[in-house]
């Protein structure tokens, strides 16, 4: 999970955290895994978005970027300068325990129109790629700002070859988008790529003949999402309804749409964590697998 | 609005309408092609700055290759721009990126008339896209990178708001036009009127004036032409009314003139009456005398026919005697032979009665002579159909010794022709008339070879008989008097003037015929005309 551009801004209006101070929100983005040049613009589209709900609501919004993960996670456990965060799923797992029990409210961004992704591994068929023993030696082209495709093809590894896919493969490439990453597969720039089933039937509907030089090799449960959002429970009835007030308004989720498209995202939902058990379990096993075979 | 019904108001109406009927189409031309352009420069503007940005955002992708980038890229681009609907990369190597706002291919060939707009330089056109189905605005840009030719780029623009604002020009036009068509309309006809009102207030003015009310005058005063012409109408209607003052004037002193006339008309009216009075005693008079003188001219006529019967009488005498002479020399010889040879006693009987034979032949002979002028002499009491021939044969016949005795030759050229209507007696004494004065004439000149030509002819009304000397002709002084009764030229012992009259008489008087007269290289030609019927 590098990417955390969205949360950012996710996290502000559904997850409104409430500082000590009842007249300023604050919220903690992980910013961990971003690479430099793309951490610069998603704090800045986040500032941009944080700076206009505060002029039209006249309410003190403030957003504090984190590189640690730990700070993060210790300054919201304590309500310490942050109302909400924002983090990716992997940090979400690891932590999950303490954050159900000092949060409430849980949202999550999704990268597709439904709530939990599903991941199919898809080959160009020159490749001559027909199952998860083929990849040796092929070019694999990953997405950036998320680590659930190399996570679930590390899983499918772990689990049928018993060794991590990057000793098996023959180069990693990153590509901006799922769908450019389809597209970079599609014209032979690489052999296989993970992107969501949604991005892959969408593409599909831009150009129908992707389907005779692509084979899905793999399908993942329906799991995965691109990002992770809760409030304090500290934080005052007041502000949540405000957020929530601010979420609802019809400007507002325009300009939040809009948001998300600039940082390859398209909705967020409100869920509980009772939903998350699924993904829960897919995480504990991969990671036993990752500690039985490393 | 209450229309004169006039038709110089028309016609100006109309000349001002098509005017601007004209004009206006004129400028609608002119406005629509000229708003089209403008519309279209301004899409070509518009593609123009999509071109720049998408070439200098693909540019990269474009030198490295780089499809999934220009698919990308193009995909979410044409997604966001409304107006922009198609995009075509067009690779050197013959391979296309077509991307549309709902789908893309990539493809080796693409629709012959985008491949046709590829060219050295930009294009830019309207057609009807085969891959949108769609009439669009197309542009072609050639893209080259350091010199060197990538490919082309392909943008189509929808038509949508180019198709828009041309509505909304042509609504915004139709709706300027429609009250432009209102002011015009009562422009042409406040102008129509204006300018025919006088000259329809002149003309209604004429009209009355026409009907006799010679006081009215023109108001119009402007200065122009109608105001100069009704000016001048109003000097003429003065001159009339004037005129008219002094016609009846004129007219009272006539009728003055008139009664005076009148009375001495009366008065000459009687003086006429007793000049007619006096002028009926004298017709009675004169019909007295124009009776006496009537019955003198008959008497006249009669003494006039009775010296024709003598003068033809004493002319068939000359023919007998000319008849008889030689049939009585021959008698005469006969009887003194046979007396000769009695008294010398030579007699032989048998040539005696030779000789008596031919004396009693010669009797014979000069009987029929008599009975021949006896018949001839006869009038025909009713008219009848007779061959102009035969009756010119007989009196031929009754001339013939005569004209032989003088070495008159006769020559005969008859055609063969209908039968005439007439009296044949009286045709045949006025034919032995003419034959009988041309004998005359031809001895009396004592011609050398003297003859005679008669032809005979006719036509679809009459029968000709042309009688001619070679007498060399008669006087011209005196041609037209040759048939006047009394006119000769014959000494008074030989001849009396009545023969030719005589003629003319019996041929247009008595057989509707006509008898004329002529000089020819000859001599004298008269031609006899004969009705049919």
């Amino acid at each position: 999970m590098k990417i955390f551009k969205y949360f950012v801004l996710l996290s502000f209006l559904v997850s409104s955290l409430y500082s000590q101070d009842e007249s300023n929100f604050t919220f903690g983005i992980s910013s961990f895994h971003n690479t430099i040049s793309n951490q610069d613009r998603i704090e800045k589209l986040t500032i941009n978005l944080v700076e206009k709900i505060k002029k039209d609501y006249k309410k003190d919004f403030n957003v504090i970027f984190y590189k640690d993960e730990k700070v993060l996670l210790k300054d919201f456990k304590e309500r310490k300068n942050i109302d909400a965060i924002v983090i990716n799923p992997e940090t979400y797992f690891e932590n999950k325990n303490m954050i159900k029990e000092i949060s409430e409210n849980p949202f999550i961004y999704k990268n597709s129109k439904v709530n939990y992704s599903q991941l199919l591994l898809i080959a160009n068929k020159n490749s001559k790629i027909n199952s998860l023993k083929d990849l040796k030696n092929k070019v694999f082209m990953n997405t950036q700002y998320s680590q659930s495709y190399s996570i679930w093809l590390d899983y499918l590894y772990l689990k049928n070859t018993h060794t991590a896919y990057e000793n098996i493969i023959k180069n990693e490439l990153f590509s901006s988008k799922p769908s450019t990453a389809l597209l970079d597969v599609y014209f032979n720039k690489a052999d296989f790529c993970i992107i969501e089933k949604d991005v892959y039937e969408n593409m599909l509907i831009l150009n129908p003949s992707l389907s005779k030089n692509l084979m899905i090799i793999e399908k993942s449960p329906e799991i995965f999402f691109a990002s992770f959002t809760s409030i304090h429970k500290d934080t005052p009835q007041k502000s949540v309804d405000l957020i929530n007030e601010i979420v609802d308004s019809k400007d507002f989720k325009n300009d939040f749409r809009e948001f998300l498209k600039l940082i390859n995202l398209d909705s967020a939902s409100k869920i509980e964590f009772e939903d998350l058990k699924e993904m829960e379990n897919f995480y504990e096993e991969y990671k036993e697998l990752k500690k039985k075979y490393n | 609005m209450n229309l004169p019904r006039n038709t110089i108001f028309l016609k100006i109406f109309k000349y001002f309408f098509i005017l601007f009927l004209f004009v206006s189409a004129s400028f609608a031309v002119y406005s629509v092609s000229t708003q089209k352009q403008m519309l279209l420069n301004s899409l070509e503007i518009e593609v123009k700055n999509i071109n720049k940005l998408v070439v200098f955002v693909l540019s990269d992708a474009l030198i490295l290759n780089d499809s999934s980038r220009i698919v990308d890229f193009l995909t979410e681009y044409i997604k966001n721009n409304e107006k922009l609907e198609n995009v075509i990369i067009s690779k050197m190597d013959k391979s296309y990126f077509i991307i549309k706002n709902d789908s893309w291919t990539y493809d080796n060939k693409i629709p012959q008339e985008f491949t046709a707009l590829e060219k050295d330089t930009e294009t830019s056109i309207l057609l009807k896209s085969s891959i949108l189905n769609e009439e669009v605005f197309h542009y072609v840009y050639p893209i080259y990178f350091s010199g060197v030719q990538w490919g082309w780029i392909h943008l189509s623009m929808n038509l949508d708001e180019y198709n828009n604002r041309l509505t909304t020009f042509y609504l915004g036009f139709i709706t300027f036009f429609c009250i432009l068509f209102v002011v015009f309309l009562f422009i042409s006809l406040f102008i129509s009127k204006s300018i025919s009102k006088p000259i329809i207030a002149l003309n209604n003015m004429a009209n009355k004036i026409s009907k006799g009310d010679l006081k009215l005058r023109s108001n119009y005063k402007e200065d122009d032409e109608v105001g100069e012409l009704s000016q001048t109408f109003n000097n003429m209607i003065s001159a009339i009314d004037e005129t008219q003052t002094q016609l009846k004037l004129s007219h009272e002193k006539l009728e003055d003139r008139v009664s005076q006339r009148t009375k001495d008309l009366d008065n000459t009216n009687k003086l006429l009456e007793i000049k007619t009075t006096e002028l009926e005693e004298l017709n009675k008079s004169l019909d007295k005398k124009v009776k006496q003188e009537i019955e003198k001219r008959i008497q006249q006529e009669s003494i006039l026919v009775q010296q024709s019967r003598l003068a033809a009488t004493g002319e068939m005498i000359g023919n007998i005697a000319h008849q008889w002479r030689q049939p009585l020399s021959l008698i005469t010889t006969c009887a003194s032979g046979i007396k000769l040879e009695k008294e010398f006693g030579i007699s032989i009987e048998q040539n005696e009665i030779a000789k008596l034979n031919t004396i009693i032949q010669s009797s014979n002979y000069l009987s029929k002579t008599i009975d021949d002028f006896r018949n001839f002499f006869k009038p025909n009491k009713e008219k009848s159909y007779f061959s102009i021939e035969e009756m010119t044969d007989q009196s031929i016949t009754l001339v013939s010794a005569s004209f032989a005795f003088h070495y008159i030759k006769i020559n005969k050229n008859f055609k063969k022709i209908e039968r005439v209507f007439g009296f044949p007696n009286e045709f045949s004494q006025a034919i032995l008339n003419v034959l009988a004065n041309a004998k005359d004439v031809l001895v009396e000149k004592e011609i050398k070879n003297p003859y005679v030509n008669i032809n005979i002819y006719e036509n679809e009304e009459f029968g000709f008989l042309e009688i001619e000397d070679n007498a060399g002709g008669i006087n011209p002084d005196i041609l037209i008097k040759i048939f006047e009764p009394y006119f000769t030229t014959k000494e008074k012992n030989q001849g009396t003037g009545i023969g030719l009259y005589m003629s003319k008489m019996i041929m247009e008087k008595n057989m509707s015929g006509k008898l004329t007269v002529e000089n020819t290289t000859l001599g004298a030609k008269f031609i006899f005309a004969i009705p049919k019927k």
